[in-house]
Parts: C-alpha cells; sequence; structure tokens
C-alpha cells in the first residue's frame, strides 16, 4: 500500500494551543474587567446617590417598621430621660419634611457610638451618654444624625452597598451571598456612610445646634473626646465606622464660629 | 482586615497555581513531544478497517486514560475569560495535554503487545469536578482503538 502512512506525522505545535504567555492573557483579562467593573460600580454609586433619595420615606418604615425599644434597664433610665430630652429639643428644630418620623433608641452598650439607619430610627449608646455630659454635645451628635436622615444617607448608602454586592455576586457566580443580601438581618444597621455624608450631616447638624441653643459651647465634646481616646478600647470602633474625625472636628469649630 | 486576609489567600493560591501549574505543564509537554518522536512507528489512524496488508493481523482493544488537574491560576483566567468571551487558551492547554498523553498510553500499550498500528481511534473525555462543581475541576481524557498485531507463522 503505497498510501499507507510509515510513520505518524509531526504536527506543529501552534494549531491546538496558543503560544502566548498565559500571563499577558491574565493581565489583560483583569485590566479589561477591573475596568468594567470599575465603571459599574462608579455608576451605581452615582445612580444610587441620585436616585434614592427619590424613594417614599415611608418605604423605609416598613422595612423598619418592627423596631421597639426594648424596656431601658434602671439604672439607665435617667440617662435615657436626658437623651429623650435633648432628642425633642433638637428635632424641634431640624426642619424634616413632613413624612419624615424619626425614633430614637437607647442601646445599652459601653462602647461610645450612635448611628442612624433606614426609617428614621437613631441609636445612641450608653457608653456615649456616659462619656458626652453636656446637652450641648449630646444635641450635636443626636443632630448630626437627624442630619443623616434628613439627606436621606441610610438609603442611598443601602442603595448603593446592596446594588454593588449584587453585582459581585452576578459576576462572581455565588449566588448564596445575593441572596443573604436580600435578608435584612445586620447589614442594615452597619450602614456605611462616606466621607462626604459625615461633611454634610456635620454642616446640617451645627445649622440645627445654633437654632436649638443659645450658647454653642461644647457643641464639639464628644467629636473632641474622640479624638482624645482615640486607640483606648471601645473608641475604635467610632473610628471604623466614622473615619477622618481629626478633619471633621476642624471642620466643625470653624462652622461653630 | 478580612477583606485583606482573603485577598492574600486568592494572590498566594494564584501564585502557586501559576508557578507549579506552569512549571507541570512545561515538563509534562517536553516528555510528550519526546515520546511522540519515540513511538512514530506505531501508527495511528482513525479508520474503521484495517488496510489490506495488515488484514491477517491479530487485533484487540488497547486503552489510554489520563486525569489532569487544572490549577488555580487556569480556572481563575478562564473564569476572567468567560465574562468576555473569546478563546479559553488556559484550557485549550489542558486538553491538549490530555489528549495527547491518553494516545501515549495507547501507543504504549499497543507496543507492550507488539502491535504495528492502531485503528479506529476514538476519544471519551469526562470532567471530574471537586467538591460538588464548586471546586477545581479535573478532566479524564480516554482513547482507545484497535490495535493490530502481526501473527508470527509457526
Amino acid at each position: 500500500m503505497s498510501n499507507y502512512p510509515s510513520e505518524n506525522p509531526q504536527l506543529p505545535e501552534d494549531i491546538n494551543i496558543s503560544t502566548s504567555h498565559p500571563l499577558k492573557d491574565f493581565l489583560v483579562l483583569l485590566v479589561g474587567v477591573g475596568c468594567i467593573v470599575g465603571l459599574l460600580v462608579l455608576s451605581i454609586s452615582l445612580l444610587a446617590t441620585y436616585l434614592s433619595p427619590l424613594v417614599p420615606f415611608s418605604w423605609e418604615h416598613q422595612v423598619l417598621e418592627s423596631w421597639q425599644q426594648p424596656a431601658v434597664d434602671e439604672p439607665y433610665q435617667q440617662e435615657f430621660e436626658r437623651l429623650l430630652r435633648v432628642f425633642k429639643l433638637v428635632e424641634k428644630q431640624s426642619e424634616l419634611e413632613t413624612d419624615m418620623t424619626l425614633h430614637i433608641h437607647h442601646m445599652d452598650s459601653e462602647i461610645p457610638n450612635a448611628f442612624a439607619t433606614l426609617g428614621g430610627h437613631i441609636f445612641v449608646t450608653q457608653g456615649l451618654l456616659s462619656q458626652v455630659q453636656s446637652d450641648t454635645g449630646l444635641a450635636m451628635v443626636i443632630a448630626h444624625e437627624i442630619a443623616h436622615v434628613k439627606h436621606r444617607h441610610p438609603i442611598q448608602a443601602l442603595s448603593r452597598g446592596v446594588l454593588i454586592q449584587l453585582v459581585m455576586a452576578v459576576i462572581l457566580g455565588d449566588n448564596g451571598m445575593a441572596n443573604s443580601l436580600i435578608s435584612p438581618s445586620g447589614t442594615m444597621l452597619a450602614l456605611k456612610f462616606n466621607r462626604d455624608m459625615e461633611y454634610q450631616a456635620d454642616e446640617t447638624a451645627v445649622a440645627i445646634i445654633k437654632r436649638s441653643f443659645e450658647t454653642l459651647d461644647g457643641a464639639d465634646e464628644f467629636f473632641r473626646i474622640a479624638l482624645e481616646e482615640h486607640g483606648s478600647s471601645g473608641w475604635s470602633d467610632v473610628f471604623q465606622t466614622h473615619p477622618d474625625m481629626a478633619a471633621r472636628l476642624v471642620r466643625i469649630r470653624q462652622a461653630l464660629k | 482586615m478580612d477583606v485583606l486576609f482573603q485577598l492574600g489567600v486568592f494572590i498566594t493560591l494564584l501564585f502557586l497555581g501559576y508557578v507549579f501549574g506552569r512549571r507541570a505543564e512545561a515538563r509534562h509537554y517536553k516528555t510528550i513531544r519526546m515520546r511522540e518522536r519515540a513511538f512514530r512507528k506505531i501508527v495511528v489512524l482513525n479508520e474503521r478497517f484495517p488496510p489490506p496488508h495488515l488484514c491477517q493481523h491479530q487485533s484487540t482493544m488497547v486503552c489510554g486514560n489520563v486525569v489532569v488537574s487544572v490549577d488555580y491560576f487556569k480556572v481563575v483566567v478562564a473564569g476572567l475569560r468567560s465574562l468576555v468571551g473569546g478563546r479559553m487558551t488556559s484550557y485549550e492547554s489542558l486538553l491538549d495535554r490530555g489528549r495527547r498523553e491518553a494516545i501515549l498510553r495507547m501507543q504504549n500499550e499497543a507496543k507492550n503487545l507488539g502491535a504495528e498500528a492502531v485503528i479506529n481511534l476514538k476519544f471519551e473525555t469526562s470532567q471530574i469536578s471537586g467538591q460538588a462543581g464548586q471546586g477545581l475541576g479535573s478532566i479524564e481524557v480516554l482513547a482507545y482503538g484497535t490495535a493490530l498485531i502481526p501473527v508470527i507463522p509457526e
């Protein structure tokens, strides 16, 4: 048989496999996909900032409607009353939209902190109440949290956080993560506000304080103590949720003058 | 902190996958080329019927089977590639290695039987996925054919 091969052919190597370096392929993909994801995250952030304030405030209520203030322990009763008194004073001057309602909550925690979340719920810890002695100082903290609610920061932060995580879950193909996002547990309380939100809230808070009190002495008390105590246990939490404390104190002091 | 830790683990796995995966692949290709040259005389065809001059040969089935694991680097590159589409070059070389290695093992068996040729070559391939499809997978390639062994006259 003349057409029967006597041996197997030697095929060229680059038919079935690529001869280009695998790292080159990887880097091109990484940069390309990175750019696309970056653009996506940026546009989601912008969308969340501009569109989420259009969500009616009553919708936020539905999410965290069932949140009830548990009975405050006996030793803290006096502090709680002080909190309520200052809160009512500040709330009157906060010039909220008519459909916005605020709820103040006392938290039995030694870590000095305060935060605002969906539905106009504001939490102040026992740790903060015992640290901040002056009413003006406490009022400044409460006014700051009210300002977050007023500017619709919680829903902006939530929308952005959830959307970005959702996009990541879709890209990474992690369905379990996407499902856990929808459940309202945990994540809603730990909303992260960005620097601009904090500055905006401080600015509004100072305006509210100026309307509520005749003298502004001690309005920066919390921020001053926070900076002094920086690094000691319990305070590191505050700095994780509220960065740039030093820069903010400078701005607040300027605004108070 | 948590994010940094996860990123560290990811980069370490990526680095290990790249270094060891690439070294294993380079070594594997070296032996594949060497053995392909050595086995060139054992002709492999996908003809279903033996050529006329080999019709009197004894026939028996020979097969070669190989399982190759994918490395983490290849998985990551393929994952990125699957977002945008295009040639999955990281898996191409893996499958190429699997097919060629399977043929070589089949040829080796044929050689041990004293065969001159293998006809009717066929492939089977399957995927072995670790941890219910979540972890790194491996590929199995099976090559089988009919070995033609010359009958020694008595």
